[in-house]
Parts: C-alpha cells; structure tokens; sequence
C-alpha cells in the first residue's frame, strides 16, 4: 500500500505506536513462556514500524517545507516546526532499550544505528541527539574491544523504510571508540545548537533541559576523550561549551582540567580563578590553581594566595596538610628571588614553619617530610634533613626527589660510598633519569676518576636520543600518512613520557643557576627570540615548541661534558662540545659561560672576560658567570671590579663556598685581611656542608 | 594458606594430556570452589614459598593457547595487582618476587600479538566534515555561520590515533611499573564482559582498597563544598579495618594518572553491568584520591561519571 501523503504517513505511525503501547498495557493472561515471548515480539514490531514510518513522515514533511521555502510561500511556519509529539517520540525511543532491557545487546544497537542512519531533517534534531547519545552511552558501558561488531552498511528491505545516508567515502566506523566518538561528535554539534541562550525566567526550563542535555553529551566525551589522553580536543569542546554554561561550576571545572591536561596553564589559570568565585569553599581549586603557578608559571606571589585560601577551610580538613605543603613551597620559591638577605630568611623560616604544620597534621605524608627535609638541606641543617628524608622513603620507599635528595645529602657529609651506592640504586629503578645521572656524574668527577664520569654522559646521550625519536617518530610518520597536513594524536605513554621530558628540563636549565629566578626565566624566554631571528635558516629546530624541548636537553649535556672535559684537561674535545652547543642555541647565555670558561681554562683572560659579560648581559643573574667574571678579573689584576661581581655572586648564592673563597682573594690582594679571613672561614664552614650538586636542583614539586 | 582444593589444581594440570586440555580448559571456569579459595588464598597475602607455584601455574594458563585457560587467570588479575601493589607498599619487595614475574610475564606477552610481531592499536579520530554512516555535514550546519563552525571544518580528514608498540621489559623498576599495571589493567578491561560477576565485585573492591589504604580521612573534602551535594555513597570502611597491628594506618600505595584512568574504565563497564552500589563507591574513593593528588586528568573522568549519574536525564546503572 501506497502512503505517500504526510499526513497519512502520521496518523499510521501514530496508530502504530498506539497499539504497542496497548499490547504493553495489557498484562498477559497465563504464564506461557511462548505467549510472553510472542508479545513481546508483537510490542517491538509495532514500535519500529512506528519509528519507521515517523522517520519517513518527518523526511516527507521536510521535502514540503523546502518547496514552500522555494516557492517564497512561506506560510505557517509555527505549525510546520511542532514536533512529532510523544507518543511517536517514545515509542521511537523505546524500541531500542526494549531489546537491551531484555538483554539482547546486539539487536538493541542494531536498532539503535537504524533509527541513526535515517537522513535527518529539522525537525527531529532533538531525537537525533537522544538517540546519538543512548547509543554512545551502551556503546562505552556494554561494549568492549572484544565484544563490538562493526556497524554493516547493507540495508534491509522492509517497506515503507526511511531513507538512509549511502554513497561513496562515507566514513564507517570499525571499532566502538570510533562509533562512539562519531555519535558524540554529532550530538556535541545538535546539543550546542539547541542550547537556549535566553537568560530570562521565563525560558528558565527550556534551557535546563537543553543544558542537562548538552552537559550529559560533555560527560561521555570526557570519559572517551581522556582515556586516550585527547586533551587537545577536549578543551576545544568544552571550549565552545562555554557560550550556554553560564555560572555551571562543573563545566568550568572540567574545561579547567582539559586546559591543564592540554598543557595550557595560563588559561587553565584563568578558568580556575572563575571557578574559585563559583565555589568560594572548595579547596581542590585553589590548591590546583597554587599548584600551576608554582610548577609551570613562576607566578608565587598569586600561588602563595591560592594556598592561603585553601587553607581557609580549617585546619582539621583532609586537604589542610597539602595547602600547608603548598604554601610552604609558595614561600621557598619565593625566598630565591629576594635581593635581600632578611627577607630571603624570613622567607625561609616561614617555609619550613609551614612545612612543619603540614607534617603535624598528617604524619604519614612522605610529601610534607620530604619538603621538609629540602628545606632543612637549603637551610644545611644536614643531619636533620637526612633524618626526615629517610622517613620520606619510609612511606614511600621509590620517591625519586626524596632519594635524589639523600643521595646529595650524603655527598654533603662526604660519605661519598653510600651516596654512590644509594644513587646507583634509585638509577636502578629510574634508568632513565636524566637529573640523577647528572648528579651521578658529578659524583663519579669527584669519587673515582673521570672517566666513569664520561661513560655516564654517553648513556645519557642515549637516552636523549630516544626522547628525540618519541617525538620525530611521530612527524615522521604522521607525514608519511598525511603529507598535507601534520595530524598526530598521541596515545598516553607517550603522553606521559612528553610529561616527563618537561619536567626534566626545568629540571636540568635549573641546574646551572641553580633556581627559577624571575631573571632566568626572562633570559631564557629573550634567548629563545634571539635564536630564532639568529638562525632562521636552522627552522626545523626553533619552530616547533616541542622540538625545542628536545633539543635544549640536549644542550644541557653537551654543556655539561665541556666542563666535564675542562677537568680532564681535554681542550680539543671541549671546544667540540662547545661547538656543538653553539650549533644548538648559538646566543644562549650558558654557551657564552662555558665559551668563557675554555677561554679561562687556555688563560686567555681578555676573551673569557667577553664572554661572561655577555653571559651576564643576558642573564643578570647567573652566578656561575659571575663568579668566574671575578676570577678573571682577579686574573687581570681588577680586583675592585672583581670584588664587585663576586660580592653580587655571593648576594645572589650565599651558599656557594666557591664564591666565598674567591671573595676571600680578592679582598686580600686588595689588603683587607680581616674581611678576607671573614670570607674564608664562611668559605670553610659552607664547605663542609656542601653537597656536590646544589640542593635546589630538586624541583618542588606537589608530587 | 594453601588449600587442599588448590594442591588438587596445581596437580591436576600438570597430569593433564594435550587431548584432556581442551576440555579440561572448558570447564575450568566452572570450579566454584576452587575459585573461591583462590580468592582468599591470595587475600591472605601467603608467604613466598606458597605464592610462587599458583602464580607460576596462572602464567601458564595466561600464555596457553585454550582462551578459556587464559581467561580464567584474567580473572584474578585485579586480586594480583592489588597483592603486588600492597606487599610492596609495605616494603616487602622480595615476598612478591613470584607475583612480580607473573605480571611482567603477562605484560611482555601482551606487548605482542600471537605471531610474535610488536602489538599496535589504532583508530580514527573521526571528522565533523567528513560524511559518515550518521549524518552529512551540510545537513546539521543550518546555523548561522560562526568561528567555531568553521574551524570544525578546517579539518577534512579523520586523525589516526595509535597506541603501541610498546616496549618489552627485563625487570619491573620505579619507572616503568604503572606503566605495565595500566597496560595490564587495559587488558582486563577488553574482556571484562567475559569475566564473571564475581570477578567484577572483586575487582571494585579492589580499586577502593588500592586507593584508600593508609587514609582515615579522605572522603570528607567535597561533602562541605558540593553545594548540590547528594549523600556521599563512598563508604570508606576498608581504610578503617586495614590497619595494621599496633593501630597505625599501613603505608599509602602510590599510584598514577594512567593507572587511575584505567581503573575507572573498567569501573564504568562494571557500574552499568551489575555493580552499580561498588561500582559507583569505588569511583567515589577515586575521586577523593584524585583531588588529594590533584591529577587534573583523573579528575575530568571521575567529575563526569559522578555528574552524570547524580544527572537523571541520562541512562542509570539500571538500564543495564
């Protein structure tokens, strides 16, 4: 039979779902396995044909409007708009989860991707968007890798079907993420569309649902998005989320989190801010946002505010031990930037105080012990520090800082042994650790001879090269696949590994000035400008962020063997590596100190003297630079001058004894003896607590 | 302690003919009894010289051949995990020697396909531009035209994501060892609607003990600030009775972003199949770990499936 006309099309499908629903109602008269199976088949057939012939009737009505658009006679549009009403918008609905309610899962999709693969029309957005979501969600809930079929695109004859999407290209998904993603995409486009936008009371419900809606769409893309660590993505949508999520905590917060997954503090940072206003007594926000500006932003004085508002909550909540983790480490971080003395000390004891406070409140904390044993250290109250960092490792026995930390502390009591076997342990659990095997190195230029020093660097040259695959390996091959364009989507161990390669390179840049100073942060970001406009020519190296990340770890070393070869007395393989690092990042200030210190080490004082001046120009607050400046001019009998930079490198690192010791020279050829005796004995003391690598080289971190 | 039913099982296998396992492996899974003295077996956490031959003849059924055989020693990879993770927690490195070689056993054996080639999963990120088995793009773009419509344009092809190869490994050290539990936890997941309901029951419990051992106190952070605030469902009664001897709370168990995320992945098929009350504890005890390590990540998952089911208009754990 012929049922063309909308109305008809309407009206039968109406009767159809009507008479489902009246065989539903209509409990069963016996008990009969076979009669009970037999209507519930009746009830299902009706419902699809409902929804069949709903579908086509929407499609057919859809046909109408876009001839009366195209013939301008564009009458009743209100009455064209009205849904489909919900009695057909159920009993649509309804088939599906029938089957999954009754435990055929298989039948219930099948259904459910019929329904989806009608071509849409206007007027059944809001179906399309429940059904798009009901599918995704069976899909992440029921189904596994193991258990998926992949959607067939052959369609069955039944009379009178809807049409369906077909023709060539059509993306078909082959496994249930893509399923999913594609239906969630869709539904993340109707439900943004249809969000009510008008604030007022009276569209007050209108927009709860839509919201509710869209928000439940958000929920799911977060679940798949995240467990294939597609940050990047995630943001975006819950970036254009933000138009209808007005005063939404949980939105905000979400988008928060993706932005900080996405690696985009500053405005993760901004996001968190609103959300503070939106909850003023959740205290994870705040930490979170404390947490950001101490680890990626330098910003201390904003992160010293975040924990004290954390802190707000009492001290007897569960949090209240990490804000005073946080705060402390607020106060610490900022005790380096001080210019003066008092204030860096009263800086400092307020650090350890709050440190205190936190272990206090939870004692079995190995974070709070172990910043606590950082501070001590930084204060060179060794003993102590060993003490607590040893039950860091207590509750948490492979903490790679707090053994990192021990292993320093150890040098600076000069039991050299334990420190060597106690780092060749923790390189036994992390191998790859770039950090640790600086400082091993330096252990073994000191301990046992140099040349074990030099095995180290090659295996951490190595190392480095692996990082370098993880991400080339990536363009390559993401280049091979789409030669117009580079679309890469990184699984999480990769993830992870780029997370980890990050955090090493603050780790490592600190190490030469030994703290993130406002001033090298500047320098570095000033260093980066002038490289790219230096070496236009190298642009494979300074265009992509993520490359220059690599590449500046591997700067690291190399700088790090030149000195290494200075000790050995290996000029022609210093000026190698420093040639090599010039290649790298040829106006970089650590590459004019080191170029300086080859000048120094050939006595060629008139060049070093250049180029730690260059070194300093750009980066005022390089000790190292400063002091060698002082040697040399030391050398070059300016020892005014020389007192000049070295009593700045003293201000700058009043732990270095290096820095006393040379102050102590100067001041005695220029005749003031007392003051130079002063130098020496302070010298003398700080040496005998000094470790062989800073203690700062030890992030403080909230982990 | 050892059971008699294990001493049978341990025997039996080794006794068994290559024309018995096939058989022998069908009905394996059917052993309730032995499965339950497994269970408690391995929650009792016995001594090294007992651990080594169960955990040994359980590698056996994971590479052989027999699905079955393997899914039977899937089954308890959440009780192995949780045994390995606590006995470390508690420095006992060398007791869980036997439990260590069974997951790195399983591990490598998961890094390759049968054929012995480096094991690699992909798929496609799909594109709003592209035409797909469920919409046209010209269709759904009837809104005015904006910034954020064209950029969903700007790109006309799926992305490719994949995952893998992974690396195999000679040892379990501090740096690769979530990385094998998550791969580990990713492989229960791909099966879990196999597995028996028992094993899901377990296996939430599992992710609540993992994260609040050695707390008292975790779960009252976001009770005073939720302002929509429901009861909390999170019963936090294992970091109670898990202490130890002299009344001090055991070591915490450490743990990571990618490990969490593949718990909860799992949590989430169980929590809509059958485990909604564990399930949804479980993602609760997450949660407060979660905000008390500030794992950004952990969170967005965690803050999506409490929202959505605190939210009645999506589907509900009884909708199967």
């Amino acid at each position: 039979n012929q049922m063309t006309t909308p109305r008809l099309l309407h009206i039968y499908a109406e009767a159809y779902a009507i008479k489902g629903y009246c065989i539903e109602k209509i409990s069963p008269s016996n008990t009969s396995k076979y009669k009970a199976e037999k209507r519930e088949e009746q009830i299902i057939s009706c419902f699809e044909r409902a929804g069949d012939l709903a579908l086509l009737y929407l499609q057919e009505k859809e046909k109408t409007f876009s001839t009366l658009y195209a013939s301008q006679s564009v009458g009743p549009i209100e009455e064209l708009q009205e849904n489909i009403g919900p009695i057909l918008e159920t009993a649509i609905q309804q088939s599906p989860i029938y089957y999954i309610k009754h435990g055929d899962l298989e039948k219930g999709i099948g259904r459910f991707r019929e329904l989806l693969r009608a071509v849409e029309s206007r007027f059944s957005q809001g179906l399309r968007l429940t059904l798009a979501r009901q599918l995704a969600e069976v899909l992440l809930r029921g189904v596994c890798e193991k258990t998926y079929k992949p959607p067939s695109i052959k369609g069955d004859l039944v009379n009178p079907s809807p049409r369906k999407y077909t023709g060539d290209g059509l993306f078909v998904p082959d496994n249930e993420t893509e399923e999913a993603l594609l239906l969630l995409l869709i539904a993340e486009v109707i439900a943004t569309r249809e969000a009510v936008l008008n604030r007022s009371a009276e569209h007050k419900q209108a927009q709860n649902i839509t919201f509710q809606n869209a928000t439940a769409v958000y929920d799911l893309l977060a679940i798949a998005l995240v467990k294939r660590a597609q940050f990047d993505r995630l943001s975006e949508s819950f970036e254009r989320a933000m138009k209808f999520s007005f005063k939404e905590f949980h939105i905000w917060y979400q988008f928060a989190n993706s932005l900080i997954c996405a690696r985009k503090y500053n405005r993760a940072l901004l996001i968190l801010k609103e959300c503070c206003l939106l909850r003023p007594k959740n205290v994870i926000v705040p930490l979170t946002a404390a947490k950001l500006c101490f680890e990626y932003l330098q910003k201390y004085e904003d992160g010293i505010l975040y924990a004290e508002k954390a802190l707000e909550a009492g001290d007897d909540h569960p949090m209240a031990s990490r804000a005073y983790v946080a705060l402390g480490i607020g106060y610490s971080l900022k005790a380096v930037e001080m210019k003066l003395k008092a204030d860096r000390q009263t800086l400092h004891t307020k650090a350890l105080n709050a440190f205190l406070k936190a272990h206090a409140l939870d004692p079995n904390d190995y974070l709070s012990l172990f910043h606590l044993a950082l501070q001590l250290a930084i204060l060179r109250q060794i003993e102590d520090a060993i003490k607590y960092t040893r039950l860091a490792l207590k509750y948490y026995s492979e903490h790679i800082h707090s053994l990192h930390l021990l292993v320093l502390l150890l040098s600076a009591q000069k039991n050299y042994e334990e420190a060597m076997q106690l780092i060749k342990a923790a390189l036994e659990e992390y191998p790859d650790n770039l950090s640790l095997l600086l400082t091993k190195a330096k252990l073994e230029e000191i301990v046992c001879c140099p040349e074990e020093a030099l095995n180290t660097c090659k295996k951490m040259l190595k190392i480095w090269k692996d990082f370098q695959e993880i991400d080339s390996d990536e363009k390559s091959l993401s280049l091979i696949l789409h030669p117009m364009k580079v679309s890469e989507a990184t699984d999480r161990s990769t993830f992870d590994k780029k997370s980890q390669a990050n955090l090493l390179l603050t780790e490592l840049t600190d190490r030469e000035t030994g703290s993130m100073r406002a001033e090298s942060i500047a320098a570095s970001r000033m260093e980066k400008n002038l490289s790219e406009v230096a070496s236009s020519g190298n642009g494979l190296i300074q265009s992509q962020p993520e490359a220059q990340r690599t590449w500046r770890l591997l700067n690291q070393i190399w700088l790090y063997l030149a000195e290494l070869y200075l000790s050995l007395d290996k000029m022609e393989e210093a000026d190698a590596c420093v040639s090599e690092t010039a290649n790298l990042f040829p106006l970089s200030y650590q590459v004019a100190y080191i170029r300086g210190r080859v000048y120094e080490h050939k006595q060629k004082y008139q060049e070093a003297k250049a180029c730690y001046e260059n070194a300093i120009s750009i980066n005022p607050s390089h000790t190292s630079s400063l002091q060698h400046l002082g040697m040399v001019l030391h050398e070059l009998d300016n020892d005014k001058l020389a007192e000049k930079m070295l009593r700045d490198a003293v201000n700058m690192e009043p732990t270095s004894h290096q820095c006393w010791f040379y102050l102590g020279l100067v001041l005695e050829s220029l005749g003031h003896s007392e003051g130079a005796a002063n130098c020496h004995a302070t010298a003398l003391e700080l040496e005998l607590t000094s470790p062989v690598v800073a203690f700062t080289v030890i992030p403080r971190l909230m982990q | 302690m050892i059971t008699r039913v294990i001493k049978d099982w341990l025997a039996e296998y080794k006794s068994l003919s290559k024309e018995e396992l096939h058989s022998y492996a069908a009905s394996i899974r059917q052993y309730g009894d032995l499965i339950t003295s497994l269970f408690s077996f391995f929650d009792e956490s016995p001594p090294e010289e007992e651990l080594d031959p169960v955990c040994h003849q359980l590698y056996e059924f994971y590479r052989s051949k027999e699905h079955e055989l393997r899914r039977f020693a899937l089954e308890f990879l959440p009780t192995l995990i949780w045994l390995y993770m606590s006995l470390l927690s508690r420095g006992n490195k060398n007791g869980c020697g036997g439990v260590e070689a069974l997951l790195l056993g399983a591990y490598n054996l998961e890094t390759v396909d049968v054929d012995g080639k480096p094991r690699i999963r992909s798929f496609r990120i799909p594109s709003f531009s592209q035409h797909s088995i469920y919409h046209e793009p010209s269709h759904i773009s009837s809104a005015p035209l904006t910034e954020t419509l064209l950029s969903r344009y700007s790109q006309t092809e799926p992305i490719c994501w994949k995952s893998g190869p992974y690396p195999q490994y000679e040892s379990i050290n501090g740096s690769n060892r979530y990385d094998i539990l998550a791969l580990l936890m990713q492989c229960y997941n791909s099966d879990i609607p196999n597995l028996s309901t028992r094993s899901h029951r377990i296996f939430c419990r599992i992710c609540s003990r993992i994260v609040t051992t050695g707390f008292s106190n975790l779960k009252k952070e976001d009770e005073d600030d939720d302002e929509d605030d429901l009861p909390v469902m999170s019963r936090f009664s294992n970091a109670m009775d898990k202490s130890g001897h002299s009344g001090e709370l055991l070591p915490r168990i450490p743990v990571s972003p990618f490990f969490l995320i593949e718990m909860l992945s799992g949590l989430y098929f169980a929590l809509f199949n059958g485990q909604a009350g564990l399930g949804g504890g479980a993602v609760d005890d997450i949660h407060y770990r979660a905000s008390y390590e500030l794992y950004a990540d952990v969170l967005l998952v965690t803050n999506a499936i409490r929202n959505s089911l605190r939210d009645k208009s999506g589907g509900q754990p009884e909708d199967g």
